[in-house]
């Protein structure tokens, strides 16, 4: 396995929960702020939330207000490598609402292409905007939002998997502290609540180990809608990027294809100056 | 001669011993026998035939590419877009997904296999009954647990790896329901199930009518022309070869159906269906087929010899050859399959033969060698060793031909038939054994019967041996030219010999599988596929306007092919996009102006927004390209015809990528293309093998030459029938010529024989071969030819023809020994005949009255 943990175990996140945060890309970059009133101080508080609450925690874990990346991602077939995509990742959160932009520089056939993704909290994840721009079309359709299983870029990884985390969305049961990678994780086990959860992710059920340290989820399986177990996802390299702990480096592999994606996250910057303007469908397909 | 002294010598002193060691030999074949293995695939051809190879190669890089099973719903109401009718779909569709081939002795195998873990290993492994099909996560979890803990053999791992099957046969249902829709929503494009759920008002309900009708991707492929019918595929787990299992899916699903009470038609179809029936039909009359087949020849051998002893030791003797040809097959590695479960049925017509002739032999000896002076034991042996001193070496030619015979059809790439070939051959080598084994030692051991009456022949028969007499020596030329006229009449139904194959046709028309497929054919494009999958030189290919336009030119020149039904392709994707992507406009069903990038990024936007099953017609690296043809007939020739003609409009336009027909149309096309190469082969051989025993056995290059050329007029005479009857030249079919040689020539032996030893004249010779073969020949061809006739009874056309053409081929192949192989006689000089002593003592057979002396 690939796992390396470059942070030391011992060292405690400096960030204190900020007002806004989550993942959109849920082991992207992955950092969050808490509300502060219920923000758990330590490990052993994390550990000792229902897993609803823990869950909660993860997704409001400090991450600043903007951030900033570029995301290799692999496609391979088995043990083969098949594609490469390459993609500009900027993102900023403004109160509840949280803007996401991505240009894709490769492969070159869809060059250009861009991804805007509006979420907002206090909102149904059916509300999310999608907007995608084909420069050979020179305009942006909107993808539907109610239903994000489609993949992302060619990926393993689905919109669904991909969006603010939406704790909501399932029920939860904790398994308990199990050790993952010599690590202490709590595994929760998550269930889809209504059929919609259902269309919008495809997944009937998910399997979660959820480091309370980083307040990262490590690991995840998640089960297809007759309950087999179809894809896992598992975070193999984390690293502390401006005292954020941060995901460089995971994989999603598709256990009933056989396809995995593994994905590099680099030049990690947190808190840059963002212009707004960039969040616009009509500014879509220029590079920043 | 000094062997068989030597081996009647022993047979005296020890009989009871070999009787027992016969005994012994069967019970040990019986006992392995019992742990005989079923390889029930449906397929002719092995995995590692190319065709079979390209169609696992489809398999690894499509979606959307496993066996389908199609289910047809046709409503009576005016559109099947009604409340009650989405309901029950809907239903179905759930139903199949959680569909499971388990019962509660699965669940009981599974606890206790969960039993023999350490206690701390069973965590999560709770079997309970009913299985969910989400259980196979834990089937595979038992499976590494007791392979890690050692506690896991053969049986249980393949019962295992068989259960991972059956708890999740069905991998995609594709109905209203689950499959894809590329709609445009405003401005937004949205790709999403097409019923998620049924629609609550009228207005839904039409709205998705519209929206299905309007869907020219599916059009006649899920959505039918008429609004009153759709399509559900069902994409199973079960490995192709696996015809158990695909029938009890087919049965779970007719079942299922009745138990859901759902209020529409539903009709079962598409290749599982078949190769289910197929498989289910012959596996059924096979077994039926044997108390059948032994009660016919029973009944024949009763009539022939009116002797009940008579009767059972010739049938014992070839149920003893049955067992240990089954028990072989186990020591040899191999399972019983569709073809060799008719085995028993060939080796009980083919087997009883060799004791017909020595207990014919046997009953004609009493009479003159009973010795007053000699008590009854060594009066026994000594008739004992005449008929083994005149008998052992033409039944060992008469079955080293037929074993010759069925030797030639092993070179084939049809491995079914192959290994049929082969196992006949072994039991017919067995019979041989037998009948010169347990036969004389029963007749040692048994007190003597009481000597058969000598019955006169009857009237009927001396007028029949009477004609033929005349016809063949007074009536020469006329004869000559009726078999001209005849030979005429095979050459022009040769010409309308058709090598074809259709699965559905093997079935009666009233059957369920026939009427079901009907429906498809009249309400979808139908139910059989054939598929080209294109390889393009470097990935990205298919994403290129001018190779998907190549594409289109390909499917266009597809759908004008009138036996096709429907294409699904890449372009069909494409064309959806483009509508959706001008707000759904019905005119912008078309492939989008070319420019660069723009399908790429089509195909970018339209796997972003959650579309996939563009992948059961492109590679992930759209490298690959593969082109669905659903046809509305299965038939083989109508197939290769499809092939034929498209496969230069590829090249034309698609000139730089590699061409790969697959899936199970090619199979079938791959199948016919083998028989005709097994044909070929297996007459050379039959013939070489034939010829080559025939001038050992008479020395004389003319003697083999007559005795080939009748049955050169046989197998001609074969091919005939099958013209003139329409029936095909198939997988069932093409195994009687080569079988009738190898019978056949069994005939021309006696006969020619009997001439060349003759002292007379051609004519004389001639006239008295007829007068002693006519009624062993006839009666050898009674039991073959009813044997076989049992056939018929079957509801498979592919077996009725089978059983109809054989025992036809055995009439003609005495038709012709009575009647061409004489006037091959009478047309030369006779040679001198050899010395009696350097011949084999070949006798003919003696039945009912009609003897002639055995030599002292």
């Amino acid at each position: 396995m690939l796992f390396s943990f470059l942070a030391s175990p011992e060292h405690r996140l400096t960030t204190r929960y900020a007002r806004l945060g989550s993942l959109l890309l849920t082991g992207l970059l992955s950092a969050a702020t808490l509300q502060a009133a219920e923000a758990p101080a330590n490990t052993s508080e994390m550990a000792s939330l229902t897993p609803e609450k823990l869950m909660e925690a993860v997704k409001w874990r400090a991450d600043g207000n903007s951030r900033q990346a570029d995301i290799t991602l692999e496609l391979w077939q088995g043990q083969q490598l098949r594609d490469t995509r390459q993609v500009r990742y900027l993102e900023q959160d403004k109160g509840q609402s949280r803007d996401t932009l991505m240009y894709i520089s490769e492969p070159k056939d869809v060059a250009g292409t861009s991804l805007l993704f509006q979420s907002d909290a206090e909102k149904s994840s059916d509300d999310d905007s999608i907007y995608l721009y084909l420069p050979a079309l020179r305009k942006a359709k909107q993808l539907a939002a109610r239903n994000k299983q489609g993949r992302f870029i060619g990926s393993e990884f689905i919109y669904a998997d991909l969006e603010w985390l939406r704790p909501e969305d399932f029920s939860y049961q904790s398994k308990g502290k199990v050790m993952w990678h010599d690590r202490p994780v709590i595994e929760l086990e998550a269930t889809a609540k209504q059929d919609s959860v259902l269309e919008k992710t495809g997944y009937s059920r998910k399997v979660l180990w959820v480091d309370p340290q980083y307040q990262l989820i490590v690991a995840t399986d998640f089960y297809d809608e007759q309950g087999r177990l179809l894809k896992r996802m598992e975070v193999e390299k984390v690293e502390q990027i401006q005292h954020i702990w941060t995901i460089t480096q995971q994989r999603m592999d598709n256990l009933q294809s056989g396809q995995s994606t593994r994905m590099y996250v680099k030049n990690i910057s947190y808190d840059v100056a963002v212009n707004d303007r960039l969040f616009n469908r009509q500014q879509l397909g220029k590079r920043w | 001669m000094q062997l068989i002294q030597g081996y009647l010598r022993l047979l005296e002193r020890r009989y009871k011993l070999l009787i027992a060691l016969v005994l012994l030999i069967t019970l040990g074949f019986a006992y392995v026998a019992s742990g005989l293995q079923t390889n029930a695939t449906p397929y002719f051809l092995d995995q590692s035939h190319p065709s079979r190879q390209a169609d696992q190669f489809l398999k690894s890089h499509f979606s959307g590419s496993g066996e389908n099973l199609m289910i047809a719903t046709r409503t009576e109401q005016a559109s099947i877009y009604n409340a009650d009718s989405l309901e029950d779909l809907h239903k179905l569709t759930l139903a199949l997904e959680q569909l499971t081939l388990t019962d509660t002795t699965d669940v009981s195998r599974l606890q206790q296999l969960v039993q023999r873990l350490p206690a701390h290993d069973r965590n999560g492994l709770e079997f309970a009954s009913p299985l969910q099909p989400r259980q196979i996560d834990q089937i595979r979890t038992l499976q590494q647990r007791l392979q890690q803990v050692g506690v896991l053999d053969k049986a249980d791992q393949r019962w295992l790896q068989e259960m991972q099957t059956r708890i999740h046969p069905v991998t995609k249902v594709r109905s209203l329901v689950r499959i894809e829709s590329i709609t445009a929503n405003g401005d937004e494009l949205d790709i999403h199930p097409l019923m998620f759920r049924v629609p609550a008002d009228e207005a839904g309900r039409s709205k998705l009518a519209a929206e299905a009708q309007a869907n020219g991707l599916l059009r006649d492929v899920m959505i039918s022309r008429s609004p009153q019918a759709v399509n559900t595929l069902v994409e199973l787990s079960i490995p192709q070869d696996d015809a158990p299992a695909m029938r009890r899916m087919y049965d779970a699903t007719a079942a299922l159906i009745e138990q859901l009470q759902l209020r529409d038609h539903y009709a079962i179809g598409g290749p599982p269906a078949i190769f289910a029936q197929t498989s289910a039909t012959m596996e059924q009359d096979s077994n039926r087929f044997f108390p059948l087949i032994l009660l016919v020849v029973m009944v024949v051998l009763g009539l022939l010899f009116r002797s009940p002893r008579s009767v059972f030791i010739p049938i014992g003797v070839a149920f003893l050859s049955v067992i240990w040809t089954l028990g072989s097959m186990v020591l040899l590695g191999y399972q019983q399959n569709i073809v060799s479960t008719m085995l028993p049925v060939f080796l009980i017509a083919i087997g009883v033969s060799d004791s017909v002739h020595f207990i014919a032999a046997y009953r004609h000896s009493s009479g003159s060698t009973a010795d007053a002076g000699l008590d009854r034991q060594t009066v026994k042996a000594q008739r004992l060793g005449k008929v083994l001193n005149h008998l052992t070496v033409p039944m060992l030619l008469t079955s080293l031909t037929t074993i010759g015979g069925f030797l030639s059809l092993c070179w084939t790439p049809i491995h079914f038939i192959a290994q049929f070939g082969a196992f006949v051959a072994l039991g017919v080598a067995y019979a041989f054994i037998i009948t010169l084994t347990l036969l004389p030692g029963l007749y040692l051991w048994l007190p003597a019967a009481r000597q058969a009456e000598q019955a006169r022949p009857s009237a009927l028969m001396q007028r029949l041996i009477g004609l033929t007499q005349q016809l063949v020596t007074r009536h020469t030329r006329a004869l000559s030219i009726g078999v001209v006229a005849v030979l005429i009449l095979c050459g022009l139904g040769i010409q309308r010999l058709q090598i074809d194959n259709e699965m559905i046709g093997y079935f009666s028309s009233h059957s369920r599988v026939y009427q079901d497929n009907s429906e498809f054919k009249r309400d979808f494009g139908g139910a059989a596929t054939l598929e080209f999958v294109l390889r393009a030189p470097q990935p990205g290919y298919f994403k290129q306007s001018q190779h998907v336009a190549g594409l289109e030119q390909v499917q266009q020149q597809l759908l004008n092919h009138p036996r096709v039904g429907a294409v699904y392709a890449l372009p069909n994707f494409m064309k959806l996009m483009n509508k959706a992507m001008h707000g759904d406009d019905p005119q912008q069903y078309h492939l989008p102006a070319a420019s660069n990038d723009l399908y790429a990024q089509y195909l970018f936007l339209y796997e972003n927004s959650n579309g996939n099953e563009i992948f059961n017609v492109v590679d992930s690296s759209y490298q690959l390209a593969r082109i669905i043809v659903f046809v509305k007939t299965d038939q083989t020739s109508a197939m290769a015809d499809i092939v034929q003609r498209i496969t230069p409009v590829i090249h034309q336009q698609l000139p730089e990528v590699e061409i790969i027909p697959a899936g199970f149309g090619e199979v079938l096309i791959a199948t016919r293309d083998e028989i005709i190469y097994t044909q070929i082969t297996s007459l050379l051989l039959s013939f070489a093998v034939v010829t080559a025993l025939l001038l050992a056995l008479f020395r004389s290059v003319r003697y083999a030459l007559i005795g080939v050329i009748p049955l050169v007029g046989v197998v001609a005479g074969n091919f005939a029938l099958l013209g003139w009857s329409g029936l095909y030249l198939d997988v069932g079919t093409a195994i009687v010529a080569p079988i009738a040689i190898g019978i056949g020539v069994d005939y021309a032996i006696y006969f020619l024989n009997h001439c060349r030893q003759h002292p007379g004249s051609n004519r004389e010779a001639v006239a008295d071969a007829i007068r002693q073969q006519f009624a062993p020949i006839l009666f050898n061809t009674l039991v073959l030819g009813c044997g076989f006739l049992v056939l018929t009874f079957s509801s498979h056309q592919a077996l009725i023809n089978l059983g109809w053409l054989v025992s036809s081929t055995m009439l003609l192949s005495a038709l012709f020994t009575f009647l061409v192989l004489p006037l091959c006689v009478l047309f030369g000089r006779k040679p001198p005949a050899p010395q009696v002593a350097d011949l084999p003592g070949v006798i003919p057979l003696r039945i009912n009255g009609y003897p002639s002396e055995l030599p002292e």
